[in-house]
């Protein structure tokens, strides 16, 4: 199935900032950080615009965007 | 002070007092240069200080500013340059809250420090700063963090709070009195090269929906640290939509978080 990738500040060094990817059906949030590489702490994680859990199942033409949680003052 | 509204009005040129004229009515009538700015701009003048200002904001505008107080909570990267401007824009009270004093890491960004003011408390240098800079403004320094308990005191009485915290959690409870006081709330975070704003109104829930369900306290900053760059340009940001909210102009980041990557230069809106 075809997801939607958006990444956002830190998370676009050496990787995109948006693309679609190809990942197996009833794959999970958590598998796309891992395939990205990206670490799962401090990560904002968002599903077609909505927060999610990391083990929520995606579906075929979600877009899901990850953030960096930017804390500094 | 009829004796002082006669001498500036006397003194007066061209709509402007001059500051060699503002301090020599404090010093013959007495009054602290705050009430001799207040004396210059309800007679329908404008400080000389303000002069470039008045191409941008109008000068009952600038007697808005003058009239207003607005709670700066972190005075670190972002609060040193927010205390900053608001000063040289002219906000006539400016509450400033942090429990913090100056460490060697903090030279690379913070304003305020300087290797002189190493273990310095931060909003006592703000304080001297601003006596500096804008005599006329009067900065109120709390030495002491933000908290549920004591939020509401440290906000009362102010038109805007200003977002410049370095914890997720705290932040949360800043907007959740906001709300409750009904005070709209300019949000800024930085880490390395990125960082967001947002404004919200009482009845909005962008950092909710920025930071979602997740409880956490802390976030990327330990890993990408912060430039000397970063801070200053959120700041000027989150200034921009405090000088907007205490005019009632132009269009805020409400509902809208503006984020910003300076590695790459792009600025894009994500409505959260």
């Amino acid at each position: 199935m075809q997801i939607t990738v958006k990444l956002y500040g830190s998370l676009c060094i050496g990787r995109f900032n948006s693309a679609l990817c190809e990942y197996p059906d009833h794959c999970t949030v958590l598998t796309i950080v891992k395939s990205l590489g990206i670490p799962s702490e401090y990560l904002i994680r968002l599903r077609n615009g909505s927060h999610v859990q990391f083990d929520e199942v995606v579906q075929d033409g979600d877009t899901i965007s990850l953030l960096p949680m930017l804390d500094g003052g | 002070m009829s004796g002082a509204a006669d001498f500036i009005m006397e003194h007066s040129a061209g709509g402007l007092l001059s500051w060699q004229h503002q301090l020599e009515a404090s010093e013959r009538f007495g009054l602290s240069l705050a009430e001799v700015e207040g004396v210059i701009l309800d007679k329908g003048l404008l400080p000389g200080r303000y002069q470039r200002n008045r191409q941008t904001i109008s000068q009952a505008d600038q007697r808005e500013l003058f009239r207003s107080r607005v709670t700066v909570i972190g005075c670190g990267g972002l609060g040193c340059y927010v205390v900053e401007e608001l000063a040289r824009l002219g906000v006539g009270q400016i509450v400033v809250v942090d429990p913090d004093t100056f460490e060697e890491h903090n030279l690379n960004r913070q304003l305020y420090s300087t290797p002189e003011k190493l273990g310095e408390v931060k909003v006592l240098a703000a304080l001297q700063r601003v006596a500096e800079v804008n005599p006329a403004v009067t900065v109120i320094p709390y030495q002491k963090a933000f908290s549920a308990e004591n939020g509401k005191g440290l906000l009362a009485g102010s038109r805007v709070a200003v977002d410049a915290l370095d914890n997720i959690g705290v932040r949360m409870e800043l907007a959740e009195i906001c709300n409750m006081m009904g005070l709209p709330l300019v949000h800024g975070a930085i880490a390395g090269w990125f960082g967001h704003v947002t404004t919200l109104f009482p009845g909005d829930d962008t950092l909710q929906n920025i930071y979602g369900p997740q409880k956490a306290s802390k976030g990327v900053e330990a890993s990408l640290g912060n430039p000397s760059f970063t801070p200053a340009l959120v700041a000027a940001l989150q200034v921009a939509e405090v000088c907007k909210l205490l005019l009632g102009q132009g269009k805020t980041l409400k509902n809208r978080t503006l984020m910003i990557d300076l590695l790459n230069m792009e600025f894009q809106e994500l409505e959260l």
